[in-house]
């Protein structure tokens, strides 16, 4: 598996002294960790269980319990060692679950600032991309190599919203003038629809339709705007997921670049459910014998 | 009475329950038919059995008609089993075929059918009008959107010429 998500270096002792040593872990999994830990076992309970999921995440992802459970002695050597390294047994691909590639750079001030112990260093947090600014793998045409490059996306999908609101029950009231069908305009339109009917025909739709769809008018504009609210619930209707601690325009951002591509559709929800499933293993296992 | 002849097979006495639309139109429908719509099994739930029409104010004759054909039809299939990873992601490509056909109306009665469905809380049925006027829009640019669904235009030249500029990288990639 190659993963192309984004990636924040975590520190595996939390000693301000080492500055150095840390390991890379994975966006999505980092996230999940520290939100797992936040909400089940305190500010001080999630430091402990950090040190003992340690051993189980590495650059490549999450690891499991059950590959780590049959080579005996090299995971309390590679605890030992501060987990810099996953032993050899763990370097095979297959071994690691690797997280959602199309993990944005969201974590909310509540966690970022969550230094519990005395002396302990914040976790860091990945420097955040621009607003309206999404990552893209793009192809060199000289040299054909990939590189992450930032790019824009449409600034009318920026424009904040101002109606309609979050949760509202009203309809769209269709402008009064200019009936475009003959005489007789028809009773309902897309703009007569409740939000909720609206919302579950967005959510069949990828993002060159959904752009299409927000520049026919002013309301549609608006409604499906990158700042709206209603990308959370339209996750929630695509994908039966909505990603955690984004802001709406991150949430537009994530279903825009997730939407459409079925490779990417399918790896996110695979993916997140298997590392949520294994963090909450990790979680409850007994903690390695000291070295 | 032929040496063929076994005992009868008890037959089974359907019960039906009676609609009234808005339009004082009155439909007589099964209770297996009846009771896809959420809306309906609820109500009956609450009544037990009752002789007394039901009415559903909401609904014109002619709209309840085509809701009815599509309970009729689609009585008989197993119960969606809703699980928090199933079905993910919706596909809008998978419409089968009678379906496609039964919607095969003027956008006037698609949007009468969505608003029933959704009023009469029949999942299935709102869902394939989703999945319709998403295939209408897919592929159109925003003046066909409009076209086809009678959207005003209401930018300003402004916003017009703003539109088309932030649209040239898309044209050109």
């Amino acid at each position: 598996m190659v993963c192309l998500g984004h990636s924040c270096r975590i520190y595996d002792a939390f000693d301000p002294a080492q500055e150095d040593c840390c390991l890379t872990v994975h966006r999505s999994c980092y996230t999940l960790l520290l939100d797992k830990l936040d909400r089940t076992e305190g500010a001080e309970g999630g430091m402990l269980l950090m040190q003992r999921v340690m051993p189980y995440i590495n650059s490549q992802g999450v690891v499991s319990p059950a590959v780590l459970a049959g080579r005996g002695k090299g995971r309390q050597r590679q605890h030992a060692a501060g987990a810099a390294a996953p032993p050899a047994g763990l370097r095979r691909p297959e071994a690691w679950l690797t997280c959602d590639p199309t993990d944005l750079p969201a974590i909310p001030p509540a966690v970022m600032s969550c230094s519990p112990v005395r002396g302990a260093r914040r976790y860091p947090v990945p420097p955040p991309l621009l607003p309206g600014r999404v990552e893209l793998a793009v192809r060199n045409s000289t040299d054909h190599t990939w590189a992450l490059a930032e790019v824009g996306i449409p600034r009318q999908l920026l424009t904040p919203p101002t109606t309609p609101t979050e949760g509202g029950n009203h309809t769209f009231v269709a402008a009064a003038d200019e009936p475009a069908w003959g005489s007789k305009p028809p009773k309902h339109n897309l703009l007569t629809l409740p939000p909720h009917m609206l919302l579950a025909i967005v959510s069949h739709l990828c993002s060159t339709d959904i752009t299409a769809l927000s520049q026919t008018c002013s309301a549609l504009q608006r409604y499906l705007s990158t700042g709206s609210p209603v990308w959370g619930r339209v996750c929630r209707l695509a994908l039966r997921y909505t990603p955690k601690y984004l802001s709406n325009q991150q949430m537009a951002e994530y279903y825009l670049r997730v939407r459409g591509n079925s490779r990417l559709e399918d790896r996110v929800l695979v993916q997140r459910e298997r590392v949520e499933q294994i963090i909450h293993h990790i979680a409850h296992l007994p903690l390695p014998a000291p070295s | 009475m032929s040496a063929v002849d076994g005992p009868e097979p008890p037959v089974v006495q359907q019960i039906m329950v009676k609609l009234v639309s808005s339009d004082n139109e009155e439909f007589e429908v099964s209770m297996a038919v009846a009771e896809l719509s959420m809306l309906l099994k609820n109500m009956l739930g609450d009544l037990g059995e009752t002789e007394d029409a039901i009415p559903l104010p909401n609904v014109t004759g002619k709209v309840l008609a085509k809701v009815i054909e599509y309970c009729e039809h689609h009585q008989n299939d197993p119960p969606l089993i809703m699980d928090e990873y199933d079905d993910v992601p919706k596909r809008a490509d998978d419409i089968a075929p009678w379906d496609e056909m039964f919607m095969k109306v003027d956008q006037e009665m698609l949007f009468e059918i969505l608003l029933a469905s959704n009023y009469m809380d029949i999942k299935p049925l709102l869902d394939l009008g989703c999945k319709t006027v998403a295939n209408m829009i897919r592929g159109k640019s925003a003046e066909e959107i409009r076209k086809q669904f009678n959207i005003v235009n209401d930018f300003t030249e402004e916003e017009l010429a703003q539109i088309k500029k932030e649209n040239e990288w898309a044209e050109t990639n």
